[in-house]
């Protein structure tokens, strides 16, 4: 083979070397079969009208999209999804920032602190949820009790229609914050304290200065990478109402990826929840292919 | 011009048990280019650090013009640095690196908030005129076409210039430089080397310069100032240092190919060298020495010089420089010691042969005698009675 003349383009070489595309088709078989199979099949099953446990299904075309346009109770599930992630996505990012700085200033116990920022990530949150549940009761817990001493009245965070849905957010950055925090450190590790140095000389050493004009801008690639992955985690919601509320009460922290549940295990509503998950597949991927064009071109040096 | 004397009086520094510098003293006239030079781990680099204030001295006092700044932050002392990969702002324009030290010290921290300047007539004034600043540094540093462009797309030269430019916009009191030529290579080494210095005297701006590279001290520096193990060995001009050092490291580290050294022995008033012998000044005690003798201090012929002092070796290596060579032989006399001379080129020229004898005369005026212990021993070593030039060749 005379391949160390010019570089020849990768769809030519294929179709020159037939024996390069047999061996390469056990690993596109396996991707095809894990990935895309899967979801053609889904996308497949919310164009019919089947049930779990049905022997057969008819074709309705788009009949399931247009119920989901229809369904106060679906759209309010995707409404609570969006609502819970603009609170959890924001403040995850913020907050793991500010912790991540602060963890960055000290000498000592610095590996301690990691730890206990991150051990929200490593702990079983359907384990978790028991402490929550009883911190957050409404009779019996510790939280209210507080509320009672300072003389203010109790909530029932997780059973009050109006507070559920961002208890559960509240929630949510706590579980996602130590993740957000690990991967600003990284991005704070990654400054050389050369930049700092000159920046000191130069005037910027400390507080807002140092801040505004060395850290934040050199850190903003793991900013966006962070807002992406925390916007994905938050928007896929699922374990913290599940232990904690399921959806309730009444619909007030059904979120789409609950609901989906509910339709498909609860009512056996199987194309009815294929239709909801094609949708959720969607939403998600729009957020992945903005993280792969938008965000990685953004890096501005 | 601004031009200040610095005064760095018993600074010391530790680091847990480790010493890194050990009561460092050092006076530093207005205006001079002056290079600490040193292996690495000598402590010169924690030096300048401690002048820019990045760290706290364990002892010790630094004062910059006359101001005692031991306990100042290094933004309020008055200073700047090129570091020794220029550590520029990477999201920052070049125009904005060169501009940042003026837009910090300039503007308040009100007016320098982004959507601020809009309001502010008076801040939009100031931008203006540090923008004319920026302009006529970069023009200086010949990188005004460079002004819109990233860190990243710059060459190692030009981001020397743009770390250069954002030193000197604000005219500091001390300049301070830490290795800045190591990532050049080698041509843009040699040309930097040049115009820094050239640039250093033009402002008249008091500069440190830290250096492991004996060549960038000696041709830049008014003052070297060579270091080893946290301690001063020599401060001087690079000719002092270089024809007269006070210490075996000092006249180790200059040089190349570095400096022969032998064993000697100063006894009945002479000094004994590999079976030769030299008269020393009188009165100098019996010592165990060492004796530094530069390759362009050997003379070496075919022929015994009669009645100098020179001893017989044997030719291992010849290496042709073009414009002179390097002779690497040994003594046969006493250890089989090793020595290297160096001769003008067309000495080797002829027909020399490896394994040829020849004979090595040592110039005995430049002999450099040290103590054990590495330090300088001040004793005169007498020329030979008659010198034989004429049977050997010189050897520059």
């Amino acid at each position: 083979m005379t391949m160390l003349s010019s570089p020849r383009r990768p769809r030519d070489i294929a179709l020159r070397e037939p024996r390069g595309l047999m061996l390469a088709l056990p690993a596109v078989f396996l991707l095809v079969g894990i990935f895309v199979v899967p979801i053609v099949i889904v996308i497949g099953v919310s164009l019919t009208d089947y049930n779990f446990g049905d022997s057969g299904a008819g074709f309705v075309g788009l009949r399931n999209y247009r119920e989901f346009l229809g369904d106060p109770t679906a759209l309010q599930a995707l409404w609570h999804s969006i609502y819970y992630t603009l609170i959890v996505a924001p403040l995850t990012l913020c907050l793991g920032l500010f912790i991540a700085c602060l963890i960055q200033a000290r000498e000592r116990f610095r590996h301690f602190y990691e730890i206990i920022f991150f051990l929200p990530v490593t702990s079983t949150f359907v384990a978790m949820a028991l402490v929550w549940q009883f911190l957050l009761h409404g009779r019996i817990g510790p939280i209210n009790e507080w509320l009672v001493r300072l003389g203010l009245e109790r909530i029932d965070f997780l059973t009050d229609p109006e507070y559920a849905l961002i208890t559960l957010s509240a929630i949510g950055v706590w579980q996602l914050v130590g993740q957000s925090t690990i991967l600003f450190l990284a991005g704070l590790a990654a400054i050389p304290q050369d930049i700092y140095d000159a920046g000191a000389l130069d005037g910027m050493d400390q507080g807002w200065d140092r801040f505004s004009t060395l850290t934040f801008p050199l850190i903003t690639p793991t900013a966006l990478f962070v807002l992406i992955t925390t916007t994905i985690t938050a928007f896929q919601v699922f374990d913290s109402v599940a232990a904690l509320t399921k959806g309730g009460p009444g619909i007030s922290t059904q979120t789409l990826l609950y609901k989906i549940y509910l339709e498909a295990y609860q009512y056996s509503n199987t194309s009815y929840a294929a239709t909801l998950s094609v949708l959720f597949l969607a939403i998600i991927f729009t957020f992945t292919l903005f993280q792969l064009f938008v965000a990685n071109r953004n890096v501005h040096y | 011009m601004k031009a200040s004397r610095v005064r760095i009086q018993g600074i010391s520094k530790r680091f847990g048990d480790l010493e890194v510098l050990r009561r460092i003293d050092l006076d530093i006239e207005p205006g001079k280019l002056v290079c600490l030079l040193g292996p690495s781990g000598c402590g010169k680099s924690t030096l300048l650090r401690i002048l820019a204030g990045f760290e706290p001295p364990t002892e010790g006092t630094v004062s910059i013009g006359g101001r005692d700044v031991t306990t100042f932050p290094s933004k309020k002392r008055d200073i700047a640095m090129v570091f020794q990969n220029f550590a520029l702002y990477p999201h920052m324009s070049v125009e904005s690196n060169i501009a940042a030290p003026l837009v910090m010290s300039r503007l308040s921290f009100l007016r320098r908030q982004p959507l601020f300047r809009f309001f502010s007539p008076s801040a939009q004034k100031i931008r203006r005129e540090i923008r004319e600043r920026v302009v006529e540094t970069a023009s200086l540093l010949q990188i005004d076409k460079l002004l819109k462009r990233k860190p990243a797309q710059l060459s190692g030269g030009q981001k020397q210039r743009v770390a250069i430019g954002r030193a000197i916009i604000r005219e500091p009191l001390l300049f301070l430089m830490d290795e800045p030529l190591s990532s050049l290579d080698a041509g843009l080494r040699t040309q930097m080397r040049g115009e820094i210095a050239a640039l250093q005297k033009r402002l008249g701006i008091t500069t440190i310069f830290v250096t492991h590279d004996q060549t960038e001290a000696m041709t830049m520096a008014d003052q070297v100032v060579v270091m080893s193990g946290g301690v001063i060995l020599q401060s001087g001009s690079p000719r002092e240092i270089f024809e007269d050092p006070a210490h075996l490291s000092v006249a180790k580290f200059l040089g190349s190919p570095s400096i022969n050294v032998l064993d000697g022995e100063i006894s009945d008033g002479l000094l004994r060298v590999e079976g030769l012998s030299f008269r020393v000044s009188s009165g100098a005690a019996d010592l165990l020495v060492k004796v530094g003798i530069r390759p362009e201090e050997l003379l070496i012929g075919r022929t015994q010089p009669p009645d100098a002092p020179s001893w017989r070796g044997k030719i291992q290596r010849v290496e042709n420089l073009g414009h002179e060579a390097l002779v690497y032989l040994t003594i046969e006399e006493a250890s089989a010691a090793r020595l290297v001379a160096r001769v003008a080129s067309d000495f080797v020229a002829d027909p020399i042969q490896p394994s040829d004898t020849i004979f090595v005369m040592p110039r005995a005026s430049k002999l450099k005698v040290f103590k054990e212990d590495g330090r300088r021993h001040d004793i005169a070593v007498k020329q030979p009675p008659r010198s034989q030039q004429s049977v050997l060749q010189a050897a520059r």
